[in-house]
């Protein structure tokens, strides 16, 4: 979004002085980009990220109960049906639009990179088509919640296999795990807690769902959590620390309390009240951590802030008389960006981690919604016999994404500034 | 420097008076009814009658009605509270009467205890489990960070930060799950115990055994809180000995020939702890955070435990007095590291 | 050197943190033990005093009576259709102990409680945890027999029931006291009665009952009158049980704040002690044998309850022999109570109490949804309870046709549960007017037929029944939202009827008492008939049973009343759980009654005592 804007901080860090702004092509974040994609497992840690998103949009045609096609013979002759895109939700489908949204975006960037010459033009046009994808995206989704209503699906994979077995249909395609998310062995067979098997790779939880679906369902929980808790956690903290920073002395002090607040309070703890007294459905739990986590940003933003605004162009660009949102977010916010971006993508590691800690505790998000921590609590819970197989997966999915961010945001940090040395 | 200090002072009270405040704007407007786990046990309930006279009487407790049960004003709410939870008292000091302030943290609704009863129970478990980890994660994260910032660069360098980030990165319910899944269960190793802080009979115990005791049933437990600790300090340990080595003292130490071992035992070292003053205050959030999923799974009675117990119970007396009493600690510990750090450190200006 | 800190400094700074670290707990844990020393010494001192003051110590049965001529228990009617029942013996077990050859008396008996209680002072206890502390320390007028179920007097010598004139007569024994050797007196009784009556004692539910009591009085210093305002099936129950008989020398307050305010005043006439100061905060509780117990003399030196609420340790503490019984989790109890070595050295009890309380669907019945009692039968027969029990409950639970437990003279036995039959339902549902609409949802007069269901947060247990049911709904085209809530919120939202329906457990009783739940009365205010069940036919019944006295005549009346909340089916009867409990295998006579194990009966013989 503030690609843009960025000319001024090749001029304005004073961390990067060797950047030559005029030069064509070597921008600051082109020369970061490259020393960022330097390191293999920047690479390896970004391309686990892409996968999970990935697999968040489309989780639905690879692991689902309908097939994706389906032949029933009927009077007048066989009917193809394709039950698994008949029953796509709301949500899947607005996740499918959104990431169409991004691929078009991409796009549209990179032509512009080589369509366009003029810098400023090529940001403007950027800018432009970001806007418009947007809109159309927000429209579409709302459309889409508004009138697809919420059917639903009452097949699954057993009754489907029990159609095909009795003729009733055959030349059935399924996706790869031919399970959805809740859908439930017989429970009079008792085939709970099972050891991985052909039929569940993963094996099976509690009441005899697929572990492997459950798994991955859960990403859309990791990716919605990290994305949206951490937006919610810019806009409040950049907001908090740019005002701070700029106006320092009393709304700086002021502000400093307010953070020393919610830092003193220790963020578990605080989650842990909210959750437990404001509820405890997804969307509240992203607001949650969203409210408690913005201190770190807020702090990062002043400090930078209080920087800026002792420089000469800040001092120029007041006195031409720009309005106060925008000399703070469009003139000093994108110099003061570098630290803020890296803050946030450990702020996403760490919600995560909250959200499968809360999850863990059985104060997560609300079942039946599958979550890495909840299936890693029905691991061990009953604790008096341990299902390794069941704890295994979603452990190591956790670690595995927020290791990724971590690596990333150490990534980040490291070509953003390579002396490392910042100390809160 | 006294000012410096009576200022830091000085400015801890509005954000203590910022943390009741929201302590108890969140709880208060919480839906539901206020009342402890009484009203509870498993999902059982009690008759109607006798549970909504409880309520009352909960609500009563806490301020919110008054003894007729009409609403009171929520600003007058939380005058009533502040003022109850801090009330001037009198001490005598050998005979003399001096004035001072009591902190009464009320009642908790499920142990029908005293609150700072509770807490005085529960917080030395607590911290002594946090300093044991702190301890451990300084022991092995600062020499880790020296040894990076010497080999700057070298394998050791980025195969300790690639150790120490995963480490960072592994998820404690994941870890906590698995030692106890393998190493306190019968079905595969029964090392360790599952839970508790001791055997149920101590009774009998020399003080060996009972140390030996303590620690066998502390070691999964601090595993699990020291193993994350190392990347933040170790990282912060590098960076601030590279800064010194940079340093003309440095750059002249070398000029003399020493040896970089000496120089950066001798010399450097000591500027490079001063970082981590600072820090020593900022990882107590997280471990006093931390503390509630360990304590949980574990079956630990500390703080973490008490806190996590209050919130299902909505036992909103302890909620609120845990709350207010790790953002305390937090805000002492910050406290006195800056202090310690202003002394330590001459350079530090007390603007 | 002057001031430079440098790394040896450091080091040697870990070295005296540590060394000042161990130094510090070590002198705590010295005090500990210099602590333990002198509970110890004063303990010994105590009994000396004891000695020289020559307290008898009695051998076997202190209540040996006249030798030969063995008094007569008596039961019979009265004039007025009640009941004189005379127990002239000081009473004891059923499956009395002392017989046996192997019958030796001493050892302790270690139990655990899943949490520390808060409150063990009489009728301020406020869990469970309180309420066992508190059994061996207080009696009460009368007892159930556990064998029999019937009412035996206890602390009195009879009882005497008058059902005309709504009043109940208690005589109490002659040779009974209180742990201090005061004599137990009707003050005493009225006492007990009046502290709980008091207004501001934080006894609500049990004020909630004795509120039916119009007075007790005394008539001489061994008889009490206690007169009921009106007819009530459970009179004798509520006279005679419900109140433990505390000492009024001990326990007279001027405040209500100040009986409030103690959490461990807990002194009775029981066969037990309780003393504050052994109660160690966090630890365990231990209660000492009361050796001027007027009773039976009980088998076990000392009682004492620990606390560990995590399972898995408890049960690892029970497989040391660190604690002698615990209650298992049900896969706990599965694991273990098919493995040949546990069984070798431990018991293993599976038992149905009477009064194990049952879990429930609740449909709130002012929903449109939920109007009809063909939708709800249809409901009911879409979730497969059988399945539910056995693979969710692991069988450790048992089939329920309406609130009354299936072993209690209550339940009909003749009700056949619904049967689990999904193709009926479907049948059911169309005959309801349900149509499936083009979003696959069931549809009836523009309605959808979507609700959510109310669960507590925080149980897996119902996580995974909440499940089960939305995913069964699901195939027949009703959709379910699972709505975990925290208890409290549950509560206010049961309270304000915010809920469509609402899965929950209700405790039990030996005969239960379904006016609270299930008279259209407790469907106003803030009742606890939270679905808002009104059946004129099931009003009159219960109001009609509650005042039938005749055992039997009311038992006809409880069947009715069973068939027609079998024929409505506002609940989905769930299930009622399963007792389950392990116990060490050194404990001898130790078999379950039907209403539980009674540690009564239990001994152990003299070689396998562990404890002195």
């Amino acid at each position: 979004m503030f690609s843009g804007v960025l000319k001024p901080v090749m001029i304005a860090d004073p961390a990067t002085p060797a950047l030559e702004p005029r030069t064509e092509g070597v921008s600051f974040w082109q020369v970061a980009g490259r020393a960022f994609s330097r390191r293999w497992l920047n690479l390896i840690a970004c391309g686990h990220i892409a996968c999970i998103a990935l697999l968040a949009v489309f989780v639905p045609f690879i692991a689902n109960g309908h097939p994706y096609t389906i032949v029933y013979p009927t009077k007048a002759g066989h009917v193809r049906h394709w039950p698994l895109f008949a029953t796509l939700s709301a949500l899947d489908l607005c996740l499918l639009v959104i990431f169409a949204g991004a691929v078009a975006f991409a796009f549209f960037y990179r032509r512009f990179g080589r369509t366009i010459v003029d810098r400023e033009d090529r940001s403007a046009a950027r800018c432009e088509t970001l806007f418009i994808i947007m809109g159309i995206v927000m429209l579409i989704s709302g459309a889409l919640f508004y009138f697809h209503g919420s059917p639903l699906n009452p097949n699954d994979y057993r009754s489907y296999e029990a159609m095909i077995k009795e003729g009733r249909a055959s030349g059935a395609l399924f996706p790869p795990v031919h399970w959805s998310s809740s859908e439930q062995e017989p429970l009079i067979a008792n085939r709970t807690f099972e050891f991985p098997s052909a039929d569940h790779w993963l094996g099976t939880d509690g009441i005899g769902r697929d572990a492997l679906s459950r798994l991955l369902w859960s990403t859309r929980v990791v990716m919605g959590i990290g994305f949206v808790a951490e937006a919610i956690v810019l806009i409040i903290g950049i907001t908090i620390g740019a005002m701070m920073g700029y106006f320092a002395s009393k709304v700086d002090l002021l502000g400093m309390r307010l953070v020393e607040i919610f830092e003193a309070v220790p963020t578990f703890i605080l989650i842990l009240i909210f959750v437990a007294t404001y509820g405890r459905n997804i969307f509240m739990i992203m607001v949650i951590l969203g409210l408690t986590g913005w201190t770190g940003v807020a702090r990062f933003t002043r400090a930078e802030f209080l920087k800026l605004r002792k420089l000469d162009y800040v001092h120029a660009a007041i006195a031409t008389g720009l309005p106060l949102r925008r000399l703070l977010f469009r003139h000093m916010l994108p110099n003061a960006l570098t630290p803020i971006i890296v803050t946030a993508t450990f702020g996403i590691a760490g919600a995560i981690m909250s959200e499968s800690g809360l999850s863990f505790l059985g104060v997560g998000v609300e079942p039946p919604t599958p979550s890495w921590g909840a299936l890693l609590n029905e691991a061990g819970n009953p604790a008096e016999t341990f299902r390794w197989w069941l704890a295994i997966a979603p452990g190591f999915m956790i670690f595995l994404t927020v290791f990724s961010y971590n690596i990333i945001g150490e990534g980040l940090r490291d070509a953003i500034d390579p002396r490392t040395n910042r100390v809160r | 420097m006294l000012t410096y200090i009576l200022r830091r002072i000085f400015l801890m009270i509005p954000t203590l008076i910022g943390m009741t405040l929201m302590l108890f704007m969140v709880l208060r407007f919480a839906p539901g009814v206020a009342s402890g786990s009484a009203l509870s046990s498993g999902g059982e309930m009690q008759s109607s009658e006798a549970r909504n006279e409880e309520i009352r009487r909960a609500k009563e407790r806490l301020g919110m009605v008054d003894k007729n049960g009409a609403a009171i004003p929520m600003w007058k709410q939380y005058f009533v509270w502040l003022g109850k939870t801090v009330k001037i008292d009198t001490y005598s000091v050998s005979g003399v009467n001096i004035p001072g302030p009591v902190v009464d943290l009320g009642t908790s609704v499920k142990y029908r205890k005293p609150i700072v009863e509770l807490i005085k129970e529960r917080l030395p478990v607590t911290i002594s489990i946090n300093i044991i980890a702190t301890v451990i994660v300084y022991m092995i994260a600062i020499p880790g960070g020296m040894l990076s910032a010497a080999r700057r660069g070298a394998t050791f360098d980025h195969a300790w930060s690639f150790f120490t980030i995963s480490l960072y990165s592994l998820p404690v319910i994941w870890i906590g799950s698995m030692a106890i899944g393998f190493l306190a269960n019968r079905d595969y190793l029964a090392w360790f115990p599952a839970a508790g802080l001791h055997v149920t009979d101590t009774t009998s115990h020399t003080f060996f055994e009972y140390a030996m005791d303590y620690l066998w049933h502390l070691a999964l437990p601090i595993l699990v809180s020291t193993y994350g600790g190392f990347a933040y300090l170790s990282k912060q340990m590098r960076a601030s000995m590279l800064d010194n080595l940079e340093l003309d003292y440095a750059r002249t130490a070398r000029a003399k020939g020493l040896s970089g071992f000496v120089i950066a035992t001798r010399h450097v070292f000591r500027n490079s702890l001063l970082p981590l003053i600072t820090i020593a205050a900022g990882i107590i959030p997280g471990l006093l955070g931390g503390s509630v999923i360990i304590e949980t799974m574990f079956s630990i009675k500390g703080m973490g435990e008490l806190t996590y117990q209050a919130t299902l119970g909505r036992d909103l007396p302890v909620i609120q007095a845990t709350g207010l009493v790790s953002g305390a600690i937090v805000l002492i510990s910050y406290l006195i590291t800056d202090i310690c750090y202003a002394i330590a450190d001459p350079r530090v200006s007390y603007d | 050197m002057n001031n430079r800190f440098t790394f040896k400094d450091a080091v040697f700074a870990f070295i005296l943190i540590l060394v000042l670290g161990a130094v510090i707990w070590a002198s705590a844990q010295f005090s500990r033990q210099e602590h333990r020393l002198n509970d110890v010494r004063t303990e010994l001192s105590k009994l000396n005093v004891l000695l020289a003051s020559g307290v008898r110590t009695y051998s076997t049965t202190q209540a040996e009576g006249v030798q030969g001529v063995k008094p007569v228990n008596i039961r019979r009617k009265n004039e007025q259709g009640g009941e004189y029942v005379f127990y002239p013996e000081a009473p004891t077990t059923p499956r009395e102990p002392h017989g046996f050859p192997d019958y030796a008396s001493g050892d302790w008996i270690v139990q655990n409680l899943g949490s520390e209680p808060a409150v063990v002072t009489p009728y301020i206890d406020k869990d469970a945890y309180g309420n066992e502390v508190q059994r061996p320390v207080l009696e009460t007028l009368i007892t159930r027999n556990p064998e029999t179920l019937l009412y035996e007097p206890y602390l009195a010598e009879s009882y005497e029931t008058f059902p005309k004139e709504l009043r109940y007569r208690f005589v109490l024994r002659k040779n009974i006291w209180f742990s201090d050797r005061t004599p137990i007196t009707a003050d005493d009784v009225v006492f007990s009665f009046t502290t709980v009556m008091t207004p501001g004692i934080e006894a609500d539910s049990l004020q909630s009952y004795l509120k039916k009591i119009e007075y007790v009085k005394k008539i001489d210093d061994r008889t009490i009158d206690i007169k009921l305002h009106e007819p009530y099936f459970q009179g004798l129950e509520v006279t005679g049980q419900f109140f433990e008989i505390i000492p009024q020398h001990l326990y007279a307050f001027k405040d209500v704040k100040e009986y409030n305010a103690r959490t461990d005043h807990l002194i009775g006439s029981g066969p037990y002690l309780f003393d504050p100061k052994k109660w160690e905060k966090g630890q365990q509780i231990t209660l000492v044998r009361n050796e001027n117990y007027w009773g039976t003399r009980p088998s076990f030196d000392r009682i004492v309850y620990r606390f560990i609420s995590n399972s898995q340790a408890a049960l690892q503490a029970f497989q040391n022999e660190e604690i002698d019984g615990v209650t298992p989790q049900p896969d706990q109890f599965i694991k273990f109570s098919s493995d040949p070595e546990f069984l070798k050295k431990f018991k293993v009890f599976k038992y149905q109490r009477p009064n194990a309380g049952y879990r429930y669907i609740g449909w709130n019945l002012r929903k449109p949804i939920f109007k009809d009692k063909i939708t709800r039968q249809a409901l009911t027969m879409l979730i497969d309870r059988r399945a539910i029990i056995h693979t969710i409950e692991k069988d450790l639970s048992s089939e329920i046709t309406g609130p009354f437990s299936p072993i209690v003279p209550q339940n009909d036995k003749s009700i056949q549960p619904w049967p689990y039959d999904p193709e009926g339902a479907r049948k059911k549902l169309t005959d309801a007017g349900w149509k499936l609409n083009s979003n696959d949802v069931l549809e009836r007069d523009g309605v959808e037929f979507r609700f959510s269901l109310m669960i507590p947060a925080q149980s897996s247990n119902y996580e995974q029944i909440a499940s089960y049911v939305k995913e069964q709904f699901k195939k027949v085209g009703i959709d379910v939202r699972i709505l975990p809530t925290e208890f409290s919120v549950l509560v206010d939202k049961l309270n304000n009827r915010d809920f469509d329906a609402s899965m929950l457990r209700w405790t039990g009783s030996i005969e239960g008492d379904p006016y609270q739940i299930w008279h259209s009365n407790s469907a106003k205010d803030k009742g606890s008939n939270a679905i808002g069940f009104a059946n004129a036919e099931a009003d009159k019944l219960i109001e009609d049973a509650r005042k039938e006295l005749d055992e039997e005549k009311r038992m006809v009346l409880w069947h009715k009343f069973h068939q027609i909340l079998n024929e409505e089916q506002p609940y989905v009867f769930l299930h009622t759980s399963l007792s389950t409990s392990f116990l060490n295998g050194r404990i001898k006579n130790a078999e379950p009654y039907l209403v539980g194990v009674n540690r009564d009966d239990w001994y152990v013989p003299s070689l396998q005592q562990k404890y002195r």
